[in-house]
């Protein structure tokens, strides 16, 4: 393992596939060591972009995306032997057996003949081993293709949405296999997903995307404060100067359209500036609690 | 090179259970079997046709459909069937994402497609050698084992159409890469071999790839001698040409997968 700290770095990713057609705006991707990262955002918002750029699947080669402290394009091999991968649908051969479909990419990846038992037992498919991909249920689909992207004891996971499509129990049964991996081995996982709950249960550090650009990137306490601090609370009062000059000291206050519009970090905050103004006399006509699209966005993804 | 050994392994196993195997079968028997029927049905006819020396002129019996018709459509429908085992699958980011050369991508499914058009043309052989024998074990009247197997035209007449072949896999390979629905690299390479035919009296028709197979095995080489080693030359350079503009094509393509 690095001593670096991060094992995925962009600088500054763009990406389009049509000129002016931006799908990725400067990316600032940091995934550290042997972290599990949550990679976040609605559909569409360019997840599955990044990460195939991230495994070569698109080329641009003048692309800063630093993995174990190299640059991929130049040492596309080396790093490509450190990662298993998972994108989108799992892809399997439907008219081989669980235990052929192993052996094509351990050929491939050129490990021991004994990792493929060993990756069956990982993921619970001994038993099904010489039953074709194609008879699999969803569910054993999905853990197959954990199982090829564990074949050769890869460093990184890149995964992409692994549980869509699965059943509670599958979710929790995938959810319980990462996190052995990251504690056992200390294999760093990057994992996205559209839905906070499908994650937040083990992932260390999160970023968030939205419509291309990277809104938010750090830890899940780091999130929290982040979201309360941009709340915005509207007040009418009957004496804006006044109300203002009570809470100054405590809060950012702005006046906007005859309203006055205070920065806040949590709901109960909404009820201190009231009892306050209520103490002095103000008159409330309004409290509004203003939603931003970002805040559409945050109750989107955290809140399913 | 032992990564690219492993690898071709592997692609080798991923045809594991497809119908090629069978296509191929099949393709290699139809005729041999067809012509079998046609000899024990009409000897009248059949037994005169076949004299003097029976092999020669069954070889060239044989030959005769299998060139012109059975060999180009094998060559353009097992091209695109072992290309969709990845895009059927779902496969090809998978592949790309593994730690593997484009080029060791490219070739080493190249290799799996080369084997099966060369196992068509040995299984072939044996089936026209077979078909023969069985030819004479039925009708005595045919005069077969009254003459040795001409094994030297056999391959010669094999080896020259496999050439002739060459290029029409390497040109279906690229599109079978280029295209992900399965119905478009076959309709371009039946549309193009079609127009072959309709165009088979054209009299530059020696620089059209789809027809070089059925030349190879249709020309008279004995009155125009020339024209043996210029098909070898333009199947040879239309090979190398197809094969590198493919590979560069397909290292190039911006989306992988």
């Amino acid at each position: 393992m690095e001593a670096r700290s991060n094992i995925i770095e962009t600088r500054n990713l763009n990406f389009s596939f049509h000129q002016g057609a931006s799908i990725l705006k400067d990316i600032n991707l940091q995934v550290p060591a042997g972290s599990i990262y949550g990679f976040l955002g609605p559909n569409g918002a360019g997840k599955t972009t990044t990460l195939r750029l991230l495994l070569g699947l698109i080329k641009q080669e003048q692309s800063s995306i630093q993995i174990f402290g190299q640059d991929f394009w130049p040492n596309r091999m080396a790093v490509l032997k450190r990662i298993g991968s998972l994108i989108e649908q799992p892809s399997l051969y439907g008219h081989l057996t669980a235990k052929e479909n192993l052996e094509v990419f351990r050929l491939s990846f050129g490990c021991d003949r004994s990792r493929i038992s060993e990756v069956l037992v990982t993921v619970g498919l001994q038993a099904a081993a010489d039953k074709r991909a194609k008879e699999y249920s969803l569910g054993m689909k999905q853990r197959l293709a954990i199982a090829i992207a564990l074949l050769h004891e890869p460093d990184l996971l890149i995964l992409d949405e692994p549980t869509n499509g699965l059943d509670p129990n599958g979710i929790v049964e995938i959810r319980d296999l990462l996190r052995n991996l990251n504690r056992q081995y200390g294999t760093t996982i990057l994992i996205s997903s559209h839905l906070l709950p499908e994650v937040e249960k083990i992932v260390t550090h999160l970023g968030i995307i939205n419509e291309g650009k990277l809104i938010f990137q750090g830890t899940l306490p780091e999130l929290q404060q982040f979201k309360t601090a941009r709340l915005t609370l509207a007040a009418e009062v009957d004496d804006p100067m006044k109300a203002t000059s009570l809470i100054s000291r405590n809060f950012n206050v702005k006046q906007a359209e005859g309203q006055l519009h205070i920065s806040i970090q949590n709901k109960e905050q909404v009820a201190e500036i009231a009892r306050i103004w209520m103490q002095h006399h103000i008159n409330i006509y309004q409290l509004t609690l203003l939603k931003s699209n970002l805040e559409d966005l945050f109750m989107q993804i955290i809140n399913n | 090179m032992n990564n690219f050994f492993l690898n071709t392994r592997a692609e080798f196993l991923k045809a594991k259970r497809t119908s090629v195997i069978w296509i191929t079968l099949i393709a290699a028997l139809f005729v041999p079997v067809i012509d079998f029927i046609i000899c024990l049905e009409r000897p009248d006819v059949m037994t005169h046709r076949m004299q003097p020396g029976f092999w020669l002129l069954y070889l060239q019996f044989v030959w005769k459909n299998t060139a012109a018709i059975i060999v180009p459509i094998y060559a353009i429908l097992i091209t695109s069937l072992i290309v969709q085992i990845e895009y059927r699958n779902n496969t090809w980011k998978q592949v790309y994402a593994s730690p593997r050369r484009f080029g060791d991508i490219f070739f080493s499914k190249l290799i799996v497609i080369n084997t099966l058009v060369l196992s068509f043309f040995i299984l072939f052989s044996l089936f026209f050698t077979l078909s023969g024998l069985a030819v004479g074990a039925a009708d005595a009247n045919y005069h077969v084992s009254d003459h040795a197997i001409p094994f030297t035209e056999m391959i010669d007449t094999a080896a020259r159409i496999y050439l002739g072949i060459l290029p029409v896999m390497a040109i279906q390979y690229w599109l079978s890469l280029r295209f992900k629905n399965f119905a478009t690299p076959l309709g371009i390479g039946m549309g193009l071999w079609v127009t072959g035919v309709i165009l088979l009296d054209w009299d530059k028709i020696i620089y059209y790839p789809y027809m070089y197979a059925p030349l190879m095995f249709f020309s008279d080489f004995s009155k125009h001698p020339e024209k043996l080693p210029q098909l070898m030359i333009n199947s040879s350079v239309c090979l190398v040409i197809a094969l590198l503009s493919g590979a560069w094509n397909i290292r190039n393509l911006k989306e992988k997968g």
